[in-house]
């Protein structure tokens, strides 16, 4: 049975006649409306001799005898071609592929990821591979009963890159991780080091010769000069410059030239030019070129990989965070298991100054304070370093940090459903996605490498050719390689983007797509949902309006009774109530431990008893030996309790507005009501005027009524709004806008709003507290405030001036140089400072948006 | 020694001549052996070249007749061109022009590089007339039909070839032409002979290193050559 060659996903490339892969012969036919491809055109006509024969165009050739023959003997590989028929081996197979994603260190350009994903494609058993040189990360899928994933690990590491699975990444302290980089680290310092020590000695004694004494000095002097500058140079080059001759050697082995090459011919060429003149006894020496080449390289290098340590250390944080330890409670006692192995459910303990490990819900604790309320450092995730406050009950997201007190929590969300395994995936996805301008980068740089080769070969030759001596063609030729070194087109964009998407993190901006925060600065007009994106959500507490009593009392008493309900506007109360610091807390499940301070406050446990609660109606439970009832109106009539006119009329006006009454009634008397609507948001409405100021038209869409939707528009600020809105009406709006021309931006909370927010040019959705992260949209604001989307504007038009800028530095020293190098007006060191110091101004400029923070 | 890097080329690249020339020799095999199995009394549609050996004999003549008719002009052409005092001072630039050549060869058939389209036009054409004339030389009986076979495949479009039918006119001598491309074809007889026995000897995990040494051969023979037209090896 024939086999494939190769196992990656190029197996359509493939002769139709021979099996041999096509290449770039582009030899094609198409035969019966099918388009077959040949590697020669030797092929191409034998299969028209074979297969057009006088009986006619076969049905399908592949039917004939011949073909079967051919097959069978070996000749093609049939299996592979008839793959749409029959269902291959290798067809069957690819049902049993699984994904691995691993960090590969050690890359240090982006020829280094093609390497890597050559080799990855042509290890057996691997199906698919995918390499992202900026953020380290490869993805493949492979066959797991053809090849272990430890074996792929370890071919990458036997190149010289270190490949480590995430889960590995976690294990152990974090100290382990940080030698092993420190190790990488260390033995590159030891040859920039060495490098530089000896280039200058040898840049000295360069500079000597130069220096025009060589016309008199004698034969003699020339040659301790030569044997010493070569005694230095030779380990610069073959010590310092060991990794860039060993990728260039490899590349040559898998046919990926790169950058390295380009380094490692311009140095080997002149130094093996200097021995070949050192041996002539010529003062025409380049044991400095080379040796400045082989150090500024390392030096360039080595500045880039910190860079990149800087732009993503956010990043890798958040794995650091997500493979943490929990501490599980069981019955027989505490437990510390690895954060993965919490199922929901679980019970989990935690400390004050350590972080929660999973999303959870909190049950019981001390709060380490007066009050009820426990204070978390939500950070990491929110960009926010104002500690929140959360109470039992409430839902808290992993990786928030405890600051004081101590908590126990049930865990809710676990594994990859966790919001931060899910920001973790979705900062990856982001990190691996490439925009159309990168990938014609990428084009670029792979094509560049070779032309370059080329054209510095057809240059040196043609002017030697043209009666330039030999040597000096060939350093023109190493200069022009030198100064075409696509080393800082090839970081221009991915550098820029990686720092941008950390940027955006660090202020609790998840962007899935890095291509609409790119979008983002065109916006002109913003299209909001209302409630939980504007407003509070349309069940907060507004006001309460009370006809006897005071409303601290009245919540108190309210507060006892709706402790045991579990309706969303029994919680509301509670909240309100737990704010003003009205009662004790206590959840009707458990006991809270109170401590000696709330005793003496005098504050009495209120837990109304005698609780009852009736469906549609309202509550009912006895505080203190009296009755307190919390309802509609039909409950307090059904009690036999009258309505006093004022609150009636109240009432009457308030729901007119699209508000929602909810009375409250005890002694036998009606004494107020609660007035649940609709408040806008902390920092809304300044949000609003600063993005009027920046020329946005801005609309609000709902699907409440026009009146409540009217109401909050008015009070924020905004004139053009729609109320009564269903899903389709929004998406019918931001169409309608996008037809007029406008770049439409949606921001909604994702559960309703996913297919507007999909149609936007811009989806950014507003995550909540315990985030589940929403899939429709494109940037996600952690924190919750709208005016987080300012942020987002400036970032956005700050990354596009830097993406610029950048490549407008990469292409100049590139543009520039050839022809400079080629007219000799460069020699090869200055060639070599310029590459740097592309390198080195790209590099600078994307630190300017890490540098950038508010305030 | 430089004179048996034909065979050697041939050898090597044999393996991918299975690509191409293979089906042709099974194509007329199945001919071939389809009338003997009639003859014999049952038995297996096995292409056993024990029936046709004649046919592969005659097949193979005919190849490498057709290969020595194009060494023999290319070297020939050349000789002559020799003489003529046009080109007598030109010795150096004829072997870097066919070493240079030798390089393009090899990069078309690493598939690095596309033939030029205006390459492939012109040998459409001939290319074309002997698709016309080919088929029925496949299911002749006759043993000189395979023969004639055997011509026309040897002039069908092969970039191996045409990189020999190149080395062949470096030399600049009739017989020195003839003899490189009978080399070269010598060494392919082998692996077409065997087409019909062997399987996983001919893999494509075989054949496709097999190809890549022939390209890689050819391209070091152009090397070669380009540095002799310099004067720096002799």
């Amino acid at each position: 049975m024939p086999e494939s060659y190769s196992s990656d996903s190029s197996r359509k490339e493939e002769c139709s006649l021979c099996g041999l892969p096509v290449g770039r012969s582009g030899i094609e036919e198409t035969v019966n409306g099918e388009l077959l491809r040949f590697c020669c055109h030797g092929c191409l006509h034998v299969f028209q001799i074979l297969f057009n024969s006088p009986e006619g165009l076969p049905a399908d050739f592949r039917k004939t005898e011949l073909y079967q023959a051919c097959v069978s003997s070996g000749l093609i590989a049939g299996g592979q071609t008839d793959s749409r028929e029959i269902t291959t081996p290798e067809d069957f197979e690819a049902g049993f592929a699984r994904e691995l994603s691993f960090k590969v260190e050690g890359m240090w350009c982006t020829a280094c990821s093609w390497l890597v994903k050559e080799i990855l494609r042509r290890t057996e058993g691997v199906l698919e591979a995918e390499v992202f040189f900026l953020s380290d990360l490869a993805r493949i899928k492979y066959l797991p009963h053809r090849i272990d994933p430890r074996e792929i690990l370890e071919r990458i590491s036997k190149l010289g890159y270190r490949a480590v699975s995430f889960n590995d990444l976690c294990d152990g302290a974090d100290g382990a991780k940080g030698s092993r980089d420190a190790a990488i680290r260390k033995d590159v310092l030891m040859r920039l080091g060495v490098s530089a020590i000896l280039t200058m000695n040898v840049m000295m004694l360069s500079f000597a010769l130069y220096a025009g004494f060589f016309h008199e000095l004698g034969r003699e002097s020339i040659r301790n000069f030569s044997y010493t500058l070569c005694l230095l140079a030779t380990p610069v080059v073959f010590y310092g410059g060991f990794p860039i001759l060993k990728r260039a050697v490899l590349g040559l082995r898998f046919q990926s030239v790169s950058m390295d090459t380009l380094i490692a011919v311009g140095t080997l060429s002149a130094y093996v030019v200097s021995v070949i003149g050192m041996y002539r006894g010529s003062p025409h020496l380049y044991f400095d070129t080379a040796s400045m080449l082989v150090t500024l390289v390392l030096l360039g290098k080595f500045i880039e990989a910190r860079a990149r340590e800087q732009v993503s250390r956010g990043v890798g944080e958040l794995f650091r965070l997500a493979g943490g330890k929990a501490r599980l409670c069981r019955e027989s006692g505490e437990r510390w298991v690895a954060s993965d192995a919490v199922g929901p459910g679980d019970e989990l303990l935690v400390l004050a100054g350590e972080r929660v490990p999973v999303d959870a819900r909190i049950i019981q604790g001390q709060t380490g304070k007066r009050d009820s309320f426990y204070r978390l450092d939500e950070s990491i995730l929110t960009g926010e370093s104002r500690p929140t406050k959360k109470s039992i009950g409430d839902e808290i997201p992993g990786g928030a940090l405890l600051l004081d007190g101590e908590m126990r929590v049930r865990a809710t969300r676990v594994g990859s459903e966790s919001s931060l395994n899910q920001m973790i995936s979705l900062t990856r996805e982001a990190l691996t996605r490439k925009n159309p301008v990168e990938l014609l980068a990428d084009r670029i740089t792979h094509w560049l490498v070779p032309a370059v080769l080329v054209i510095a070969a057809v240059a040196s030759l043609v002017l030697w050719a043209g009666g330039l001596p030999a040597d000096e063609a060939l350093l023109r030729a190493v200069t022009v390689l030198v100064i075409t070194c696509p080393c800082a087109l090839g970081i221009a964009t991915p550098l820029a983007k990686v720092a941008a998407i950390e940027a955006a993190r660090s202020r609790g901006i998840l962007v899935r797509d890095p291509t609409a925060l790119e979008k983002v600065k065109d916006l002109d007009v913003l299209v909001f949902d209302k409630t939980g994106t504007l407003t509070e959500g349309s069940y907060s507490l507004r006001e309460v309006v009370v006809a006897g009593g005071s409303e601290e009392e009245a919540l108190r008493r309210v507060a006892a009774v709706e402790s045991h309900s579990d309706h969303f506007l029994a919680r509301e109360i509670l909240r309100k109530a737990r704010e003003r610091g009205l009662t004790p807390f206590s959840e009707a499940h458990g006991r809270e431990t109170m401590n000696a301070e709330e005793e003496t406050c005098g504050a009495a446990n209120e837990v109304a008893d005698h609780f009852q609660y009736f469906e549609g109606l309202g509550a009912r439970g006895n505080v203190q030996g009296e009755e307190v009832m919390a309802g509609n109106r039909r409950l307090m009539t059904s009690a036999g309790l009258t309505i006093p006119d004022t609150l009636a009329l109240h009432a009457a006006a308030m729901e007119s507005r699209g508000s929602t009454i909810v009375f409250y009634a005890w002694e036998g008397e009606v004494r107020g009501l609660f007035v649940f609507g609709d408040i806008p948001r902390e920092g809304a409405r300044e949000a609003v005027s600063a993005l009027r100021s920046r020329n946005i038209a801005l609309w609000l869409a709902s699907g409440d009524s026009k009146e409540t939707t009217g109401t909050i528009a008015k009070e924020l600020g905004i004139y053009d709004f729609v109320g009564g809105a269903l899903p389709s009406d929004k998406v019918e709006i931001i169409r309608r806008l996008q037809k007029d021309g406008h770049r439409v931006g949606m921001i909604g909370d994702g559960i309703n709003d996913a297919a507007a927010l999909a149609q936007a040019d811009v989806g950014f959705s507003l995550g909540a507290e315990a985030g589940i992260v929403r899939d429709a949209s494109d940037i996600t604001l952690l924190a919750g405030s709208p005016a987080k989307v300012l942020d987002v504007l400036e970032l956005s038009v700050l990354t596009t001036k830097i993406i610029r800028q950048n490549l407008f530095f990469a292409f100049l020293y590139n543009v520039l140089g050839i022809p400079l190098a080629i007219a000799g007006a460069l020699n090869p060191l200055i060639a070599v400072f310029a590459m740097l110091a592309s390198s080195l101004t790209v590099i600078g400029n994307t630190l300017r948006i890490t540098r950038s923070r508010r305030e | 020694m430089f004179e048996l890097l034909p065979l050697a080329i041939g050898f090597a690249g044999s393996l991918h001549c299975l690509g191409m020339c293979g089906p042709l020799v099974l194509a007329y095999s199945l001919h071939v052996a389809r009338r003997s199995e009639t003859m014999a009394e049952g038995g297996s549609a096995s292409f056993s070249w024990r029936h046709g050996i004649f046919h592969h004999v005659a097949f193979h003549a005919g190849r490498l007749l057709s290969y020595g008719l194009l060494g023999t002009l290319a070297g020939g052409f050349f000789q002559a061109a020799a003489l003529s005092s046009l080109f007598g001072g030109f010795r150096g630039s004829l072997m870097m022009i066919g070493g240079i050549l030798l390089v393009f060869l090899g990069l078309v058939l690493l598939k690095l590089v596309p033939l030029p389209s205006f390459l492939a036009t012109l040998i459409a054409m001939p290319a074309s007339f002997l698709n016309r004339l080919i088929p029925p030389l496949f299911r002749s009986q006759r043993v000189g039909s395979k023969m004639l076979l055997g011509l026309a495949a040897g002039f069908l479009p092969c970039c191996l070839s045409w990189a020999m039918i190149v080395l062949a006119a470096t030399t600049r001598n009739a017989v020195e032409g003839c003899f490189t491309m009978l080399a070269f074809g010598l060494g392919t007889v082998p692996a077409l002979f065997l087409v019909g026995l062997s399987t996983s000897f001919i893999s494509l995990k075989v054949r496709f290193p097999g190809e890549r040494v022939a390209a890689a051969s050819v391209m070091v023979t152009g090397f070669i050559l380009v540095l002799r037209g310099a004067g720096i090896l002799a």
